[in-house]
């Protein structure tokens, strides 16, 4: 990718956007309702997990 | 009121803020809750550091309430009337998934620019659907999720 080749910083993790929406739904559904907190680890290892997003890339204990 | 639900009134009233299309001071969100400003400052402290807002350093001017972000950025959201900026596209399509998710008219147009080729990047979420004007687009995170609060702003 030409913007990683410019900005010396590593390609990441190039997924679909199938995937982007699913965890945007999965992320933000609740985030304007009183009962909101952030999710644990495990929690969002579910949601990556469910969006299809899996590998080392996505885990937060890594 | 407990120091835990003062904290959600606060947090409910920025995101209420934000989702106005404003993005709220703790002047502003004392006057919203009829608080003190100085209890509504320790919870902005709060809230900043349990990662529920983030605060330009050495303020409480805030930086970003995902998936809202405090100023202009590179992530533009058009729902209806209202013009919003995200932090990154994440936080972009995240802005009609959690109107959505409030039962909000969440039909959206996102614009932002190609990180590759800086060319115009536009989706739209209509009906619960994200499509894009470019076919093979796809989305792209640089920094690991372990490494993503090391420096959320760059994340």
């Amino acid at each position: 990718m030409r913007w990683s080749e410019k900005s010396g910083i590593p390609v990441g993790e190039v997924f679909p956007l199938e995937s982007l929406w699913r965890l945007a739904q999965m992320w933000f559904h609740d985030r304007l309702a009183p009962s909101w907190r952030r999710v644990t680890m495990d929690e969002a290892h579910a949601v990556f997990e469910q969006a299809g997003l899996t590998g080392p890339f996505w885990r937060l204990d890594g | 009121m407990d120091t835990m639900s003062f904290d959600t009134a606060v947090r409910l009233a920025i995101m209420d803020s934000f989702v106005g299309g404003t993005t709220p001071s703790v002047r502003a969100v004392a006057s919203t809750l009829g608080a003190d400003s100085g209890a509504v400052e320790a919870a902005f402290d709060r809230l900043a550091t349990g990662r529920a807002i983030v605060l330009v350093p050495g303020t409480r001017d805030i930086r970003m309430a995902a998936p809202f972000a405090g100023g202009p950025t590179d992530f533009r959201v058009q729902v209806g009337d209202r013009s919003y900026h995200a932090n990154c596209i994440w936080d972009a399509v995240g802005i009609p998934a959690m109107l959505a998710g409030a039962g909000r008219s969440a039909d959206a147009r996102i614009e932002t620019q190609c990180a590759d080729c800086s060319a115009p990047l536009g989706l739209s979420v209509d009906a619960g659907r994200l499509t894009t004007d470019v076919p093979d687009a796809v989305a792209h995170f640089a920094v690991p999720a372990a490494r993503w609060w090391a420096d959320i702003v760059f994340t």
